[in-house]
This record gives C-alpha cells, sequence and structure tokens, in this order.
C-alpha cells in the first residue's frame, strides 16, 4: 500500500482551498488540520505545503497578512479570496465527478 | 491566466523583483515560525528541548530547498533569472573573447546579408517611392494588346478616359521616363526626368517645397507650358540653392523651361532604377519624346502611368471595373483599340522600370541569403557544441547542486540570445551600409549612374529581428540537446577520466557537419555555375575588341546644339580626345552595341508583305 501522504496529484490545492475557506490560517495551523480533518490520512511535508501555498498566493486564489496569533506571535496569516472560492467550486465539482466515477467502476460487481 | 489573476499577480512579481531582500526575509520568518511551532508542539508531548529542536528540524526537511521552491512558485524570479543569466552569459562571452568574435562574425554575416537582401526587396520592390503618400494601394497600369505577350504603353486619350470613369480609384496620374542634358554653369551632364499629367504632385501628395507643383490645364496643348520643377538635389548642387530660382529659366531639351518649383528634399520621383531630377507636364512631350504631338492620337501609345485604389478596394476589383472600360474603348474606337485591354500591376512588378526586371535577381539574392543564414547558424552551432563539451563539467555540477534542467536551459537559450543579438546588431549596421550597394554591381546605362536605395524601415527592423530568434532557437537548441543526455552520476565520474563527447554529441556534430557541407555544396554549385556562364560571357567575343574601352553618353541636340554646331563639336571632341595621353583611338556611335537600348530603324520594305495604308513597317535593333 503506498504511503498515506501520497496525495492524488493537483489535490493539495484544493485541500488547502477548501481548509482556508473554513478560516484564514497560517502554514502551520493548515498542515495540522489537514491531518486533523483527514483523520491521519493524509499529510503534506514542509518542502511541498509553502512552495502550495505560494503559489496560490501568486495566482491570486489566497492572501496573506501578517497577524499576531493567539501566542502572540507574528505569523503569516493565509486566507480565501473572491477568485479562491471560485477556483474552489470548480475543483470541487470537478473532484466529486472524477472521484464518483472512479468508486462507480471500483465498487462494481465481479462476475 | 486570467486578466483578473494577471492583476493580482503583476504587483506581487513586480514586489518579489524589487522587494526581493524584504520577501526573502518574509519567507524566512514564515518558516521560522513554522519551525518554532513545531517546537513548541514536541514540547507539549514531553521531549527535551534539544530533541524538540532537533526533531523539528529533522521533520522539516532542507530549508534553502524549501525557500527555492517556494521562489519558483511565486514566479517572480522570471525577470530576476534573465537579468542573472544575462549577466552570467555576458561574463562568459568575455572570458572567450576569440570563440564570441567568431560566433558574433557569423551571426553578422548571416543576419546582416539577410537585413540587406530585405531592405533592397524593401526599399525597390514593395516601398519604392518613400515620399509617396499611401505608396501601398499604388499600383501600375499598362495595356494590353492581342497576340503581344508583353505589356505595352498607353495612349493619352485612352488614359483621359479611364480617369473619367473609373469609380474605385483615387487618382490616375502618368510618370514617363524621359532625360534630357541639362547644362547649367559651367557643366553639361545627361540627367533623368519625368514627363507627367498636371496632377501629378498632389495625386502623390508631395507639395513644392519651393515654388508650386503643375496646375491643372497645364498638361494640354502642343508644347503649351514649358514649365519644370526641379528636384531637390538638383537645386542643391546645380543651382547653389538660389533662393530665386523660381521663375527662373533652364534649357531642357532645347527649348527654355520657366522653373516653377522645387521638390522636397528624399523625393526622387516615381521610377525604379534612376533618381527623377526634373518634371515637365504632359504638354510638353513633343519636346521630349520622338514622333510630333501625341495628345489627341488615340493610336501612339507612350505613356507609363499609375493609379492609386480607394482604401479598401482591392486589385482584382478594380481590374474588373478598367477590363470593362477598356472593353467599351474597344466598342467605341474599334481603329485603334481593337483587341486592347489594359491590366493593373503590383508596384514589385512594374513592368516600364527596373523593379520587374530585379524581381528574378532579388528572389535569387533571397534564397542564398537563406542559405549564408543556416550555414552561419549551423557554424555558430558547432562551435557551441564544441564549447559546451568543454563546459560539460560545469552543468554537470549545476545539476547535482539541484539546478533544474529547466534553468540550466533558460541559460543556454540566453547565451544564444545575447550571441544572436550582437549577431543582428552588426547584421543591420551591415545593411546600413549595404543599402545603396545594389548599384554598384549595374553597369551605368547612358552614363548616369542607377539609383536603388535599400530600405531600413520598421518592416525590415521585425523581419530581422524575427530572423534573430530563429538563429537564437537553432544556435540554442544544440546545446540544449547535449545537457540532454547529461547523466549524473556517469558524468561526474566520467569527467575525470576526460572522455569528451558521447555518442549523442557525436552524433549530433556529424548532423551538423553533413548539414553545412550539404548547403555549402548548394551555394558552390550555384556560384561555380554563376561564374562559368560569367566566364562563357568574358569569352565569347562580340565580333571586336572589349578591353580598355570606356564610353559615356552625350546629347547634343538636348543641350541645344543645332546640326552644325553638333558636327563642329564632335569633330573637335574627337580630336581633342585622341590626343590624349593613353588614348588610343576614340569614336562616336549612335547605339552602343550590346547596350540595353533598341532603336528602331528607318521604314523597311518586306518582300511579300503589303504594309498598311497608314503605317510602315520598321524593326528594332541594337
Amino acid at each position: 500500500m503506498s504511503k498515506p501522504s501520497d496525495l492524488v496529484q493537483g489535490t493539495l490545492d484544493m485541500l488547502i482551498l477548501k481548509i482556508l475557506a473554513l478560516e484564514p490560517l497560517n502554514g502551520w495551523a493548515v498542515s495540522r488540520r489537514l491531518k486533523q480533518m483527514s483523520s491521519d490520512v493524509l499529510g503534506v511535508s514542509d518542502g511541498s505545503l509553502y512552495p502550495s501555498l505560494h503559489k496560490l498566493e501568486q495566482r491570486g486564489w489566497i492572501t496573506a497578512h501578517w497577524k499576531l496569533s493567539e501566542n502572540n506571535r507574528r505569523s503569516k496569516f493565509y486566507s480565501l479570496t473572491q477568485l479562491g472560492r471560485k477556483q474552489l467550486e470548480k475543483e470541487a465539482a470537478d473532484w466529486n465527478r472524477l472521484s464518483a466515477a472512479i468508486s462507480g467502476i471500483v465498487k462494481l460487481k465481479e462476475a | 491566466m486570467t486578466f483578473e489573476q494577471w492583476f493580482h499577480t503583476l504587483p506581487m512579481r513586480l514586489r518579489s523583483f524589487f522587494r526581493r531582500k524584504k520577501v526573502d526575509q518574509e519567507l524566512e520568518d514564515e518558516l521560522r515560525d513554522h519551525l518554532e511551532q513545531q517546537i513548541q508542539e514536541y514540547l507539549a508531548a514531553g521531549m527535551s528541548p534539544k530533541d524538540a529542536r532537533y526533531s523539528a528540524l529533522l521533520a522539516r526537511g532542507g530549508m534553502t530547498q524549501i525557500e527555492q521552491r517556494c521562489r519558483d512558485a511565486r514566479g517572480g524570479n522570471v525577470i530576476e533569472d534573465l537579468v542573472q543569466d544575462l549577466r552570467y552569459g555576458v561574463r562568459q562571452l568575455v572570458r572567450n573573447p576569440g570563440f564570441s568574435l567568431l560566433a558574433v562574425l557569423c551571426l553578422t554575416l548571416g543576419i546582416g546579408a539577410n537585413a540587406a537582401v530585405f531592405s533592397w526587396i524593401e526599399g525597390i520592390l514593395f516601398r519604392p517611392y518613400p515620399a509617396v503618400a499611401h505608396q501601398e494601394r499604388l499600383l501600375a497600369l499598362a495595356g494590353t494588346a492581342r497576340g503581344e505577350t508583353g505589356p505595352m504603353p498607353l495612349s493619352w486619350p485612352d488614359f483621359r478616359d479611364l480617369q473619367r470613369s473609373c469609380t474605385l480609384c483615387d487618382a490616375f496620374f502618368v510618370s514617363k521616363i524621359t532625360g534630357s542634358t541639362l547644362d547649367v554653369g559651367e557643366r553639361a551632364e545627361v540627367t533623368r526626368g519625368s514627363i507627367v499629367s498636371a496632377n501629378y504632385f498632389d495625386a502623390i501628395g508631395v507639395h513644392p517645397v519651393l515654388g508650386r507643383g503643375f496646375e491643372p490645364g497645364e498638361d494640354a496643348g502642343s508644347d503649351a507650358h514649358p514649365v519644370a520643377v526641379i528636384s531637390y538635389q538638383l537645386w542643391r548642387s546645380r543651382f547653389k540653392s538660389d533662393p530665386q530660382i523660381v521663375g527662373k529659366m533652364q534649357r531642357l531639351n532645347n527649348v527654355p523651361h520657366t522653373i516653377i518649383g522645387v521638390a522636397p528634399e528624399g523625393f526622387y520621383g516615381t521610377f525604379v532604377g534612376w533618381a527623377m531630377h526634373f518634371w515637365v507636364p504632359a504638354s510638353m512631350e513633343e519636346t521630349f519624346e520622338s514622333g510630333g504631338y501625341k495628345l489627341e492620337d488615340r493610336d501612339a501609345r507612350w505613356i507609363e502611368s499609375y493609379v492609386r485604389l480607394k482604401p479598401g478596394v482591392t486589385r482584382a476589383q478594380a481590374q474588373e471595373e478598367i477590363s470593362a472600360i477598356a472593353t467599351r474603348l474597344e466598342a467605341n474606337y474599334p481603329a485603334t483599340n481593337r483587341g486592347r485591354g489594359i491590366r493593373l500591376w503590383p508596384l514589385w512588378q512594374t513592368p516600364f522600370n527596373n523593379a520587374g526586371t530585379l524581381l528574378p535577381t532579388l528572389e535569387i539574392m533571397l534564397a542564398v541569403g537563406a542559405f549564408v543564414l543556416l550555414i552561419a547558424c549551423a557554424n555558430v552551432g558547432n562551435l557551441l557544441l564544441v564549447r559546451s563539451i568543454a563546459r560539460r563539467h560545469e552543468m554537470t555540477v549545476r545539476l547535482a547542486i539541484g539546478g533544474t534542467r529547466r534553468r540550466l536551459l533558460k541559460q543556454l537559450f540566453t547565451e544564444g540570445l545575447i550571441l544572436s543579438t550582437l549577431g543582428a546588431a552588426g547584421g543591420l549596421l551591415v545593411a546600413y551600409w549595404c543599402r545603396h550597394a545594389l548599384v554598384l554591381l549595374l553597369p551605368a546605362r547612358s552614363g548616369v549612374a542607377m539609383y536603388l536605395p535599400g530600405e531600413i524601415d520598421w518592416r525590415v527592423m521585425s523581419l530581422s529581428a524575427g530572423i534573430c530568434l530563429i538563429a537564437t532557437l537553432i544556435v540554442g537548441l544544440v546545446p540544449a540537446f547535449q545537457t540532454r543526455s547529461i547523466e549524473l552520476a556517469g558524468a561526474l565520474k566520467a569527467e575525470s577520466s576526460g572522455v569528451v563527447g558521447a555518442r549523442g554529441t557525436a552524433w549530433l556534430r556529424s548532423g551538423l557537419v553533413v548539414f553545412q557541407v550539404c548547403l555549402s555544396f548548394v551555394l558552390l554549385v550555384g556560384a561555380a555555375l554563376l561564374l562559368q556562364s560569367l566566364q562563357k560571357i568574358r569569352t565569347t567575343s562580340p565580333g571586336f575588341s572589349t578591353t580598355n574601352v570606356v564610353q559615356t553618353g552625350v546629347s547634343l541636340i538636348s543641350a541645344g546644339y543645332d546640326v552644325p554646331q553638333a558636327k563642329t563639336f564632335q569633330k573637335e571632341l574627337m580630336d581633342r580626345v585622341r590626343a590624349l595621353p593613353g588614348v588610343e583611338s576614340a569614336a562616336f556611335a549612335r547605339v552602343t552595341p550590346l547596350g540595353y537600348g533598341t532603336y528602331s530603324s528607318t521604314p523597311i520594305a518586306v518582300d511579300g508583305y503589303q504594309p498598311p495604308p497608314e503605317g510602315q513597317p520598321t524593326v528594332d535593333y541594337n
């Protein structure tokens, strides 16, 4: 079986967008949240997370602000933009279509 | 990317480029923040501070790699990379001056040859009359006749009818080349000029800087309006920029003409091959043309003319209308116009000047230019290939320490771009120097040097830039191909053993050499054939000696001599020329043997042929 952290290519962006749609978070919290929400099935290395965040910011889907976190440290918080919300809807729809198709095939009864 | 995204991206990219330090600092802060929180988590889980730090560092992985990947993700370093590559590329070129010079010279030659040919094609075929308004809508007008393959001149009455009835054209004007001896001050010389319709200057949008152009009606009547407009150059050189020139008299073809205007600087008339220096109205044609008064004779075909289409009208539409008018003329004047048509020609095929005759020559030059460019590219590619083998170590190390192949390719193409940009700059300089060089290949005719200027405008520039890009691609592709075959482990090991040229490279190199040899062979064969033809022309005996012969043209009658005076002049000139040291013999001839001009004989009789009552057969001879 493959490692649980192996994300299907391209789904990381969508997951980050979804997590940030719920509330603005910093990078650390995004990686924690991903783990929690997937019940420890999905994980992302820092080496993938940060480039991904920067790429999404570059594309205008998320924006970043420096804010003080709960423990009084200056932290970079990301939040979803209007463009990002549209992108998330599009990617989620694509994903639903794709996963429905795949699970439809996987669930076929063998004769 | 959508426009909305660019709206976000552009400021960020500019920020990553111009505020690089701050952006880098922020990235570092962000990653450190992440690390601190990880440590906090481990501490909370009960690790010792030291272990917590150690584990957190381990979990995060290489800081530098993450930072680099973030920078790549931001994409802001496109500009940064370019600047870096340019700087590095220039340093590389400066470090190998011999190589760089050779490569740039090769490309200068390749691009320069093409740019020069482009500038000639532009200046002679496509934009021959830069001072003329809307020359892109200008077309040449010539007659056709049943049973004749070549184009024919038009008659003045036909031209007038055409001008009156055509609705799709802005302007019709006549511009027929002629010449005269111009006798000003102490020097007389043969000068080219044009016989034009009165609307000429208005139709082409050229306005005299002094005096006026022709007025309507000045092109009617028999020798009725002896007036002339002269060129700016003539005014400057022969009339010493005389501000009082307008109203002065000048003898042209033995008839005193009043100078009424001076054309603007840079206007050389509308004839490909010679610069025009004076213009006279069509009413003066008898003075300059043989055959008497022809303005009311529909059977006398002598004029060369142009039309300018209305905006948006195609040549085919205009041709249709003009053909209909020609058919009507044929019906109305069957005696003179039976079987005659009128045809429009694009300027670059103008049948009555040198555009048509130079077209094949320029086509060959274009092909040769393309060959030279390809050979130059192959040459430079080969040079780069050899150098890239020498640089294999550098490439391997860069790949080994984490440089991506993409980044490496970008750099190689940037180096190619530097080379070809320098080559293109040199090439344009070459083209600029060569813009009047075409004339050197063509002999002066009747003692008047030809005028065939190249034109370097934005179209030539952008074509050359395009060629430069193609050269960059070809030149950069060769070493790029080379990096494809680098295998890290193998290459690092092989490096020390000094093996140069893997199988792939050898294949590429021999491919390039074969390509070069093929192209050179084509050029060589072409050149050999050309030389052979030249040799044949040189060795074929025309029946007289052609060595050490110089010739020039004099036109005495047009200079105002009457026949007895001309005879005396000829005799005296001959005596004085023969007396010159170094002159063996001298002679006058009406026709230069093997020259370009043809002359009509006196009427001849042909056995068994009954000529029509109004015409007598003549032959053209040379």
